[in-house]
């Protein structure tokens, strides 16, 4: 709340008052709102703000000196007789300035409809604006928060054939920091953990992050209680049991505990000293998270006791890189020394480095990952085009109604320039009256934009990380808004002020001879405009739906319907792998005994999940092709039953089963498209498959489905047996004959009964799960439908008013035509088909617009960008919508008395 | 520059009267001086924060009141400044006091107000 208040007074209070009193002032206001609570709190927001824009108006108009007892008379008057008329001019022209302001203020409220819809139209565009924007600024264009020179950080990765960022293993992270002084300032390593805290207070599953000890010095981090991690902390596999805390999780979690250093915190029930406390804002190395806190890398092994990463083995890919640049250096030549290093690696291990490579990505260009490609910033660039055309449309709206405005206003106009006001004044008075509808238009944009980042923020994927953006509103976000808000009072302001004064003649008073003013060119191209530019948004909004009940509609590949997903891991709790096992059997036993369950089975990893993984693989008698092939496939591990509870059909052999033991010989279920590619005409069941360190015999054959991505070709895939390659972080499938959901409190009681320590996450159906992969085309769907929606309404009501305006302005020509026998009928047909006209051509424009727009959407689909169906339905809606609008002024013409309208001037 | 006698007893808004009535018996800071405006009138009177700093720019220049040195007292807050009612805004205050009186006084003589009971 404070951020706005400062913001504002910032904005709006003149300098030297700001300067005088602006800290005692954002000190008061901060104090009344901390000992206002509840509701009290909310009063004293809004009677604050609303006296802050009183005080800014009478600041400055004390300023300008438009008041009594402005600037002169304080200072004492020290007028030399020859700087009189300096002194005089000045005056005037500040007079001049307050008149004008007065002026504008007056017309405001003497047309306060107009006034409110102008106001509200601009407030719709630019609060959608900033909104926006200030999103994509937190998501894709802010530097790295807390950290020291952001701009000389550089993510690193490993590139395979077929994935370009890969992660790093610790063998090759300690090589890149040794070996690579001459080329970095500091390497540093990371990666996400899932712990279980414990102790007496904070209990739960918390998202931490494990560093290298030189992670902190790297970014150029300080702590604000004790200390970061040490130089010997980096060596010693599991001999530092230190966490440093996140600021939020110190202030949250441990109630900003004084003594916090003193204490101990129980990770995985191991006991951990906190040894610092990270600064405010610090969020690690990828804003889009906040980690809980951070320990040693050499930790791993506890952390995860029950997780195949191993710390000593070069393959075993489990750390993001970041570095910091020489100071010299830029990213080109610490591009190339980067290869220099990794081709001497590869001299060193010809096997683990075959094939692969090393990529830079300058942390400013980053993004939220290079992984997701250019998805994020095609995304942004569509929300911003969006919304930028929403503007233009609320712009179009704005400008017409000042059109219209400026024309009925012609007679004041005239009369002024009859006793001799200069046209220049005029332009000016008219420009004031737009900068100050703009500027009101500006503050309620902003705070249209203040209301809806919060609701922004809560707009995230349904997903356990600690995915946290600060969406605040910023001062290049605000310097964007004021751009906009500006540029639009330029836009419609000059235009229809030019305009109006353009009628040299004294016309104006006589009425009708003024009809020389031709503004009339002006509004059609308007109507063009905003048809064109609603049915641009609208078929952007179709496609996004087509696009989203197609992608509901693609087989995923296992029966979703009638499944609950949960997650436990009892390897948080400390347990040894034969014990995690028997919880989970336990629970599925259990869970099976439920009245309505028909099957229980688990995985570490559900298709179409956030968790997807990789692993390398061994086919005898296969021949790798060209390019260095590399032989990787995605994998779940899974209990018996799985391909029975989750309804994925296995076509030929078998699935697994509870005898596929740790005891028994190793065996994987393959996907078809696994068996076409590595044994092609051949039958795949008996082969060998070399993963995970053992040999795996297939032994049955399941249908092709979906696994990271709904749009994704056929993919190989393989099912190794649970239980002969452990993982104790399980997500447990629960396949039910009635409502899915009604069975998560059983499994919670069940878990607990088990034991009440152990956390259950995600506990969901498996249509929710499936979620998190529909989310952008779903935040996309109803963006864009919120926003077509706004389009069409905007569209609609310009079309109403310019034709209603045109009407009105024909008046005496409609009615000589009626006097002279024209009848009503034909005079109607003539505005409707005026209005047809100009819809039409609106429509095509933004047909041909949206055909060409469309290419760039490609990669945001399911679907093909546009189809018949989209491309005639729209068109013809907008048709209907825009027709509607027209028959209400041409019913108003056809019924205009000739005698009336003949004598009205 | 002298002030007519004019000026002096013309009529000041409320507002000024609030804030120079406040400093009457301390100094104070301009959240003491909100706080004690709103203590006093039982809340009756709210001011904005921004409109108490308008009105302290704007009496300071007229010399009513002037910054001060903490009074010493135990809710002090050396990062604020403090101001005081100088002479000058003593006799403002006073003056607008007694015009409200008079205006009183002239509402029992038309029977507006009843008797003032005793003091």
């Amino acid at each position: 709340m404070m951020r706005v208040y400062r913001l504002l007074a910032a904005l709006l209070l003149p300098p030297s008052f700001r300067r005088d009193y602006g800290a005692e002032i954002e000190g008061s206001v901060g104090a009344r709102l901390s000992e206002a609570r509840g509701w009290t709190r909310a009063l004293v927001v809004s009677t604050e703000l609303v006296d802050l824009l009183r005080t800014s108006i009478r600041e400055w108009s004390w300023e300008m000196g438009w008041t009594g007892g402005g600037r002169e008379s304080t200072r004492g008057e020290r007028r030399r007789p020859d700087g009189w008329h300096a002194e005089r001019n000045r005056r005037v022209r500040g007079d001049a300035l307050a008149q004008d302001v007065r002026y504008a203020l007056r017309q405001i409220r003497r047309a306060p409809g107009f006034s409110a819809v102008v106001v509200l139209t601009l407030a719709t565009g630019i609060g959608l604006n900033t909104a926006v924007f200030s999103s994509v600024h937190a998501l894709l264009l802010r530097p790295l928060s807390g950290v020291a020179d952001p701009d000389r950080l550089v993510q690193v990765y490993r590139s395979f054939p077929g994935s370009g960022y890969g992660a790093n293993s610790i063998p090759h992270y300690r090589d890149l920091r040794d070996r690579g002084r001459d080329v970095f300032d500091g390497v540093a390593a990371w990666s996400f953990v899932t712990l279980s805290l414990g102790g007496d207070v904070a209990k739960g599953v918390v998202v931490g992050q494990m560093v290298s000890a030189n992670f902190f010095d790297v970014l150029g981090v300080q702590a604000v209680l004790g200390r970061t991690f040490l130089p010997e902390e980096a060596e010693g596999l599991g001999t530092h049991p230190v966490v440093v805390l996140s600021h939020d999780a110190w202030r949250g979690r441990f109630a900003g505990d004084p003594e916090i250093l003193d204490r101990t915190v129980m990770i995985n029930g191991l006991p951990f000293d906190v040894v610092g406390v990270a600064p405010e804002g610090f969020r690690g190395a990828m804003d889009l998270y906040s980690p809980t806190l951070w320990a040693p890398l050499v930790m791993q092994p506890r952390l995860q006791p029950l997780r195949g990463d191993r710390p000593d083995n070069r393959n075993s890919n489990f750390t993001s890189v970041i570095a910091r640049m020489k100071p010299s250096a830029t990213v080109e030549t610490t591009r190339a020394g980067a290869q220099a290093l990794l081709n001497g690696l590869r001299r060193d291990h010809p096997d683990v480095y075959e094939g692969t490579g090393i990529r830079l990505v300058p942390q400013n260009e980053a993004g939220i990952g290079p992984s997701y490609g250019r998805t994020p910033a095609d995304f942004a660039a569509l929300l911003m085009s969006v919304v930028g055309l929403l503007l233009l449309l609320a712009c179009a709206n704005v400008a017409n109604m000042f059109l219209s405005r400026a024309e009925e206003r012609r007679r004041e106009i005239a009369i002024r320039i009859g006793l001799g006001a200069a046209r220049g004044r005029i332009v000016r008075q008219l420009v004031t009256e737009s900068l100050l509808v703009a500027t009101l238009a500006g503050l309620g944009g902003l705070a249209l934009a203040a209301l809806a980042l919060p609701l922004l923020e809560r707009v995230r994927p349904p997903s356990n990380l600690p995915i946290s953006v600060d969406l605040a509103l910023s001062i290049p976000v605000l310097s964007f808004t004021l751009l906009v808000s500006m540029g639009t009072a330029v836009l419609f302001g000059l235009l229809p002020a030019l305009q109006a004064t353009r009628a040299r003649s004294v016309g104006g008073l006589g009425g009708t001879a003024a009809r020389a003013v031709r503004s009339s060119s002006i509004s059609p191209a308007l109507v063009v405009l905003q048809t064109g530019l609603a049915a641009v948004l609208l078929l952007g909004a179709a496609t996004f739906l087509r696009s989203l009940t197609t992608a509901t509609r693609i087989d995923p590949g296992f029966q979703a319907g009638h499944l609950l997903t949960a997650r436990v891991d009892p390897g948080l709790l400390g347990y040894d792998r034969a014990t995690s096992e028997a919880v989970v059997r336990g629970l599925a036993e259990r869970m099976e005994a439920e009245p309505g369950v028909t099957g229980v089975s688990w995985t570490d990893a559900v298709p179409l999940g956030l968790a997807q993984q990789a692993t390398r693989i061994l086919v005898p008698g296969y021949e790798p092709g060209p390019n260095h092939e590399r032989l990787v496939v995605d994998y779940a591990r899974v209990g018996p039953g799985y391909f029975e509870t989750m309804g994925i059909p296995v076509e030929r052999g078998r699935e697994i089963v509870a005898t596929d033991d740790a005891s028994s010989p190793g065996v994987v279920v393959v996907n078809q498209a696994m068996a076409d590619r590595f044994w092609p005409g051949e039958d795949a069941l008996g082969r060998i498959v070399g993963a995970q360190g053992g040999e795996r015999v297939v032994v049955g054959i399941a249908a092709t489905g979906k696994y990271r991505s709904l749009q994704e070709e056929a993919a190989p895939f393989m099912y190794i047996a649970m239980a002969q390659d452990f993982r104790s972080d399980v997500t447990v499938v629960v396949r039910s004959a009635t409502d899915p959901a009604s069975l998560a409190p059983v499994l919670r009681r069940r878990v607990a009964e088990i034991d009440p320590a152990m956390p259950v996450r995600d506990v969901r159906t498996m249509e929710d799960a499936l979620g998190v992969n529909l989310f952008p085309s779903r935040v996309a769907t109803s963006a864009l439908a919120l926003f077509g929606a706004i389009g069409l309404l905007l569209s609609t009501l310009g079309i109403h008013g310019v034709l209603a305006h045109a009407v009105s302005r024909q008046r005496r020509e409609i009615g000589i035509r009626l006097a002279l026998g024209a009848r009503p009928n034909g005079v109607l047909g003539t505005i409707l088909a005026r209005g047809a006209r100009l819809t039409g051509m609106g429509l095509v424009l933004g047909v041909v617009a949206a055909v060409l727009a469309s290419e760039a959407l490609r990669g945001l689909l399911f679907t093909d960008p546009l189809d018949a169906l989209t491309l005639v339905g729209v068109p013809a809606l907008l048709g209907v919508v825009a027709m509607i609008a027209t028959c209400v002024p041409a019913r108003a013409a056809a019924r205009v008395d000739p005698i009336r309208a003949i004598k009205a001037e | 520059v002298a002030t007519s006698r004019d000026e002096q007893t013309a009529p000041i808004s409320s507002q000024v009267f609030h804030i120079l009535l406040s400093l009457a018996d301390r100094p104070r800071h301009g959240y003491g001086i909100l706080i004690e405006v709103q203590d006093r009138t039982g809340g009756r009177v709210t001011l904005g924060t921004g409109t108490v700093y308008s009105v302290i720019k704007r009496v300071r220049s007229q010399g009513w009141i002037e910054e001060s040195s903490p009074p010493g007292a135990a809710d002090d807050d050396p990062r604020r400044r403090y101001y005081r009612l100088t002479g000058e805004g003593r006799r403002v205050v006073q003056a607008e006091a007694e015009r409200l009186h008079a205006l009183v006084l002239q509402a029992r003589a038309k029977s507006v107000l009843p008797e003032a009971t005793a003091r």
